[in-house]
């Protein structure tokens, strides 16, 4: 585990290298073969790589999001365009959704969703020249699997690392407040998570531990986690 | 002529400020400090937009009164580093806002560099004020650390070279070539033990588990 500033040289040799976010490949015209081109991070953060080498990226975390095709982001309908709609999932500009972008939509069948109302969306096209667009279904089966509309809840903002800790199936937070109490979460890569539970006490205890465990608010582990909890009334 | 200053450098990553999307503290004493935040990128005005890179707005505060002319120049120039030192064109039309507020008076010109995706990191050096008197000339080196630069390689810290100067000599007085060589090498050399401090300060902001020491440098100048 070693930490890397944005500068500095990265040791990722192999035949089929796979560079993840915060690394980037300077290109050479000079160097005789392209696989000893040179790779530098450009984020701070530690740097990993797979058990094989073939797959390096640095693990650092940021506040706001940069939209990447195939990831699911919780939006805010912000306004109607045409035939579709606005939305705001936090990156420097709006996406777009198109009307027909839901299962079982038709010209005569279109959701009606209203300004203000949130959605669990995909990233279709996330290119740095282009607006971002949005997609209610899955890529290939082109089911809902979840996407659409998000009603009632709760959404709070987190740093992406720990949107991305919740997401993991072998973090500790989600499945023990979910022990204690039925809860219903979608997590957006954006940073941001929907929380729907039956008491408001449920969604208060839930908001102040995922911003306890948040690593930009200390990162507190799962002991402390579970002191805390035994000491709330729920 | 030639003074040796001591300085301790203290860098911390935590501040988390709420509402930016990156902050960092830096200081040379405790007499001599200032506060950086970075947001970004986010939209941008139409009119300042740029079709193919990232536009940069740097605001300085001082600690007291409104910014003015000086507050002006200051931010015109680490917006010259900062557009030097980042890859821009990743976000075409977007803004990427510095705001770097002084903590004591004097106001120190420390160049921090607070945001998340950047190609080299930028440090500068500057002179102690309380010598102000007794220099005859002075100013102000910004390196840039980065792999693929050319230049000399000190210690720990990869290949610098300097992207920013202002070196002047006072009323009454001149250098020449020789003697701006040899402040840019003592620059250079400040810069890189600075570079080496902010990588501490990750690395304890980081790994929250070991054991934390006080990371402060104790850098000699001499002019």
């Amino acid at each position: 585990m070693s930490i890397v500033l944005p500068g500095e040289q990265v040791p990722a040799q192999h035949v089929n290298l796979k560079l993840g976010p915060g690394l980037l490949q300077l290109s050479s015209e000079t160097q005789q073969q392209a696989k000893s081109a040179p790779v530098i991070a450009t984020r701070s953060g530690v740097l990993n790589h797979s058990v094989n080498k073939s797959k390096w990226w640095v693990e650092g975390n940021s506040r706001r999001y940069v939209p990447a095709p195939q990831e699911s982001v919780i939006g805010v309908i912000t306004g109607r365009s045409g035939e579709g709609w606005r939305v705001d999932i936090g990156s420097a500009h709006p996406a777009s959704l198109d009307g027909l972008a839901f299962e079982g939509a038709t010209k005569r069948n279109k959701p009606s969703l209203k300004v203000g109302s949130l959605i669990y969306a995909r990233v279709s096209l996330a290119h740095k020249d282009m607006e971002p667009e949005l997609e209610c279904f899955d890529a290939q089966t082109h089911k809902a699997d979840g996407f659409g509309e998000l009603k009632d809840g709760f959404v709070l903002q987190c740093s992406l690392q720990m949107s991305r800790l919740l997401l993991d199936p072998k973090h500790f937070l989600l499945p023990l407040l979910g022990s204690r109490f039925p809860l219903e979460a979608a997590v957006g890569m954006n940073g941001k998570v929907w929380i729907s539970t039956k008491e408001t006490k449920h969604t208060i205890a839930i908001v102040r531990r995922i911003e306890a465990v948040d690593p930009d608010g200390g990162g507190m582990d799962a002991t402390n986690v579970k002191k805390f909890l035994s000491k709330l009334d729920i | 002529m030639s003074s040796t200053a001591l300085r301790l450098i203290s860098i911390s990553c935590e501040e988390g400020l709420d509402g930016v999307d990156g902050s960092a503290r830096f200081s040379f004493r405790p007499s001599c400090s200032a506060l950086a935040s970075v947001s970004g990128p986010i939209a941008a005005r139409l009119a300042a937009e740029h079709p193919a890179r990232a536009t940069v707005e740097v605001h300085v505060r001082p600690l007291s009164s409104v910014p003015g002319t000086a507050e002006k120049s200051r931010g015109m120039a680490i917006r010259e580093i900062v557009e030097r030192s980042c890859l821009l064109a990743q976000h075409p039309r977007t803004l990427i806002q510095v705001v770097v507020q002084a903590l004591t008076n004097p106001t120190p010109v420390c160049a921090v560099s607070v945001g998340r995706v950047k190609k080299g990191s930028v440090v500068s050096v500057e002179v102690d004020i309380a010598d102000d008197a007794v220099l005859e000339g002075g100013g102000c080196f910004a390196f840039l650390f980065g792999f693929a630069l050319s230049g000399p390689i000190k210690g720990s810290a990869p290949p610098c070279e300097d992207v920013w100067s202002t070196y002047s000599a006072r009323l009454g007085s001149s250098f020449d070539q020789a003697e701006l060589v040899r402040a840019r090498e003592v620059a250079r050399e400040a810069a890189a033990e600075v570079w080496q401090c902010m990588k501490n300060s990750i690395r304890h902001q980081k790994m929250i588990g070991e054991t934390q020491s006080p990371e402060e440098v104790v850098v000699k100048m001499e002019i």
